[in-house]
């Protein structure tokens, strides 16, 4: 004999209706996609301890710099005269230095770490949207349309991806002059080095979206919705922009975010070899390729530590945050 | 656990573990890989380390962190180049090989003797050794020096190098011998195959320190052509020294081998003691430092010291630092603040107060081995040094915030001003200056742009050319110098005389152009009384701090390493580095 259904007192004496509409008499309602999604994200804990972490880098680099002292302040009292090394262990940390300071120069490492935040993170930003604009359209257009049109951008992505991209844009920052005017704007010196760096970084980047978005489009194109929209009379534009587009926003947020680390390190990689941002300014390359280059690792590993753990968590929290949206938004490809 | 998990574990375990290992110092006991010596620190400075005469079959390694300006002895102009020259060519005059004050003496080399002057004080003649061959076998005559004096007249090709010639001989309209063939230069004439004379436009006492420059060593005529002429002369220039060219891939590697017509008895101040030289160029600089203490480079051809990591090896272990030295070199480090980028004096001043001369003498490795802060042009090692000190910069090193806020009022920008920066970026110790200069500049409101460029063509295409400076806002210049000879003369004219400015491979940078300091240089020219000369290089020198057309950082000392396996290794007093025309192997 089966057990006796469990039946709780309030379920015992609640009316036909509201069992039927369930006892926290709410309507069952259908959840959207991103409802879904979002739930599923919500239960995933590293995605969103790493989704804490980059609200909290981006906070940083919008507001730190105003909490820490201005990054071109020497303090030579502090390094030792003769080895010019910061005095104390640990790279001279202390009240003042949490994070230490920097030999030859005394300058504050924790000042320098949250200023070069906020560089890093423009360059990747504005990189990986630049990345993205010319990704999607392009990756849409070659997946709709195909024939010769398809293989000629798929063709010119497989051309980018081939690239010894650091090569190049090295090539590239070094032949490019130092003040410009650019349709108009005066730009010199580091804002005009933060323009081309974006520019150089989104401009090589963008194959990696493309090729994404076209096989997207390609298995998109072939569902019943676009073969209604045809049959209604849209034209390839609209098909594109209203009904391809808007079903692609999963995989583009997904990879747009996993994008932005590869370019944190593009442009991490462009600092240490020298042709990032234009010193003193910090920036997180630079200062690992001054302690390898001046020699500081030999007398302050800290002042290489910490840049180094600073690019490492920032692209890991990227990198898990991206995995946990890709696994929220699409089980399947876990 | 699922497969993201292991992945946060596995990296989280990664971080300790890098930060732990971090903690700890990284002494790795490094090995030299050669034989312990019976040097201490600082001997190189007054005796010479090692010394010996024996041959032997091995390979001399020069590494260098950046590119000569040209291996060409015409058309060079880093004293690590004259230094170096010496071991394929043989100017009229040279100096003594030995350490201390010895060094700075003028010896003759492919003369007879030093020269002699006629009455009027215009002509000087010089005898050439009749028996000195070139590589190729052939006598050297006193027709091959004036062809390799001419060559230095094609500043269009050759732009590098002191301009001496061209002020004290006159013969303006010279083009040098690849543009005018035919015509002659008229202010050098050879009466026979071993007599040279030259004919000055007025009296020049120290005229023997001029012909002592690398520019009088001989050029065969018949080697200057074709692939090799002109600018590429420098791939395969003719050697009447030691060692000749067998290789130069140009910028990277040069290799020299044993010259088998040159004559030791011709030349005391050279030696032939080992069987090849090679230069390693355009290396990273920590990479250079790392090579010399591991026992794979000999000498670090560039001779501005260690860098960070190396310094607090050798400093830190007894056994390296006893083959170090660290000596003063003879020279200034400054920055140029050009006249014309800047044309009001009191904005240039407001540079000179402003400047914190504690964290620039740190850029050039601090006060205890860097060098002392510098207060006037010439250094104290220099005939003619008198120390005066117009910017407060020994009573506020730190720099005089208030000075510099009034003379900035005073010119007109009470909330500063925008200014370039020109330094070499392959320089560790240029690009420290250079930022320590614009933290303590941006104090008081004058915003500096910084640009970086190469050593190599630093002086012939980009700071040394004022239509680039004039174009490109470059106000302050970072600069070395050392003396061309050891006097005030030697040291300032090529700086600070208006005659010097050239439109490339310029030396006076900031441009200045003072009937004053012109008239003085000229006086002390003419001038044959010694005691009368010496009164007047320091008044130039206050001339030139009270148009704050330099401002000087340190007086520059370097911590130089020496392999211990190098004999005949001393400090030279005139080049601020080992001298390299000696050197041999255990």
């Amino acid at each position: 004999m089966a057990a006796p259904l469990e039946i709780s007192p309030a379920e015992a004496e609640a009316s036909p209706e509201d069992v039927v509409q369930g006892l926290s008499a709410r309507r069952i309602e259908g959840r959207s996609l991103g409802q879904i999604a979002w739930l599923r994200l919500r239960r995933d804990k590293v995605a969103m301890g790493s989704a804490v972490f980059v609200l909290f880098l981006i906070a940083v680099a919008v507001v730190g710099p105003f909490f820490v002292q201005n990054p071109d302040t020497y303090h030579a009292n502090l390094l030792n005269q003769t080895l010019l090394s910061p005095n104390g262990p640990f790279g001279g940390i202390s009240g003042a230095h949490p994070f230490g300071i920097e030999p030859d120069t005394g300058r504050d490492v924790l000042s320098m770490v949250v200023n070069g935040a906020r560089f890093s993170l423009i360059i990747a930003f504005l990189s990986t949207v630049l990345a993205v604009v010319i990704g999607v359209f392009f990756g849409i257009i070659a997946g709709y349309f195909g024939g010769w049109v398809d293989t000629l951008i798929a063709r010119t992505m497989d051309v980018f991806l081939a690239f010894p991209l650091l090569v190049f844009a090295i090539a590239l920052v070094g032949v490019l002059p130092n003040r410009t005017d650019l349709i108009g704007i005066a730009l010199s010196g580091n804002g005009l080095r933060i323009v081309t760096l974006i520019f150089i970084i989104g401009f090589f980047s963008w194959p990696y979206m493309g090729r994404i978005i076209r096989g997207q489009t390609l298995s998109l194109r072939e569902r019943e919705f676009v073969d209604a929209a045809r049959s209604l009379g849209a034209r390839g534009p609209y098909i594109l922009f209203r009904e391809l587009l808007p079903n692609l926003w999963g995989p583009i947020l997904v990879y747009a975010t996993l994008l932005i680390p590869t370019n944190i390190l593009f442009e991490a990689a462009l600092s240490y070899l020298g042709v990032g941002i234009i010193p003193p300014t910090p920036s997180w390359g630079e200062m690992l390729s001054n302690a390898v280059i001046n020699g500081y690792y030999y007398i302050d590993p800290m002042y290489m530590v910490i840049p180094g753990m600073a690019i490492f968590l920032t692209v890991m929290a990227f990198n898990l945050f991206g995995d946990g949206l890709r696994d929220a938004l699409d089980p399947r490809s876990r | 656990m699922n497969r993201r998990k292991g992945l946060v574990l596995g990296a989280l375990t990664a971080t300790a573990a890098l930060t732990l290992a971090a903690c700890g110092s990284s002494t790795s006991g490094s090995k030299t890989a050669s034989t312990t010596s019976t040097a201490s620190f600082n001997e190189g400075i007054t005796k010479v380390v090692n010394p010996s005469n024996t041959k032997t079959n091995g390979t001399l390694t020069f590494d260098m962190a950046v590119t000569p300006d040209s291996t060409d002895y015409d058309n060079t102009y880093y004293a690590f180049m004259w230094d170096f020259v010496r071991l394929y060519s043989m100017s009229l005059l040279t100096y003594k090989s030995c350490p201390g004050a010895c060094g700075e003496q003028l010896v003759p080399d492919l003369a007879t003797g030093l020269g002699t002057v006629s009455d009027n004080g215009l002509v000087w003649t010089y005898h050439i050794q009749p028996d000195v061959k070139f590589q190729n076998g052939t006598v050297v005559t006193a027709q091959d020096v004036k062809y390799g004096i001419e060559r230095t007249y094609a500043k269009n090709l050759l732009p590098n190098g002191p301009t001496y010639y061209q002020v004290l001989l006159g013969d303006t309209g010279y083009k040098g011998p690849y543009a005018d063939p035919k015509t002659p230069l008229t202010s050098v004439t050879t009466p026979n195959s071993t007599t040279i004379q030259f004919h000055l436009l007025h009296p020049f006492s120290d005229f023997n320190y001029v012909v002592a420059l690398p520019q009088s060593t001989p050029v065969l005529p018949s080697w200057d052509t074709g692939a090799h002429s002109g600018a590429n002369f420098q791939l395969d220039p003719i050697s009447t020294g030691p060692y000749e060219f067998q290789s130069y891939t140009l910028n990277k590697q040069l290799t020299l081998v044993k010259n088998p017509n040159w004559n030791p008895a011709t030349d005391p101040q050279a030696k032939q003691l080992v069987n090849k030289i090679v230069v390693n160029m355009n290396m990273n600089q920590n990479t250079v430092d790392q090579n010399q203490i591991a026992g794979y480079a000999d000498i670090d051809m560039q001779g501005l010291g260690v860098q960070t990591a190396a310094k607090a090896k050798i400093l830190t272990t007894p056994s390296l630092k006893d083959n170090a030295d660290d000596a003063i070199n003879g020279f200034l480090r400054f920055a140029y603040l050009n006249e014309k980028v800047i044309p009001n004096v009191h904005c240039r001043e407001a540079i000179e107060y402003a400047a914190d001369k504690t964290t620039l003498q740190d850029a050039y490795g601090g006060s205890v081995i860097g060098g002392e802060i510098a207060t006037t042009v010439m250094p104290p090692n220099i005939i003619g040094y008198k120390s005066f000190d117009l910017y407060n910069s020994t009573s506020m090193p730190g720099g005089d915030v208030a000075a510099a806020k009034a003379q900035l009022k005073l010119c007109g920008k009470p909330n500063g001003f925008n200014v370039g920066v020109a330094y070499r970026s392959d320089r560790p110790q240029d690009v420290a200056a250079a930022s320590a200069l614009e933290a303590a500049l941006a104090t008081v409101g004058i915003k500096t742009t910084l640009d970086g460029y190469p050593t190599g063509t630093y002086y012939s295409n980009y700071a040394g050319v004022p239509a680039y400076v004039h174009s490109h806002d470059l106000g302050i210049a970072m600069g070395g110098w050392g003396a061309d000879w050891p006097d005030g003369y030697g040291f300032l004219d090529e700086l600070s005389n208006g005659d010097t400015i050239a439109s490339a491979g310029n030396t006076n940078i900031a441009e200045i152009n003072d009937p004053t300091i012109n008239s003085l240089f000229a006086q002390a020219a003419n001038d044959n009384n010694a005691a009368s000369r010496l009164a007047i290089w320091p008044e130039i020198d206050k001339d030139i701090m009270a148009q704050a057309a330099i401002l000087p950082i340190v007086y520059q000392k370097v911590l130089l390493y020496r392999n211990p396996d190098v004999t005949n290794v001393y400090m030279d007093s005139y080049y601020g580095m080992y001298n390299y025309a000696v050197l041999g192997l255990k």
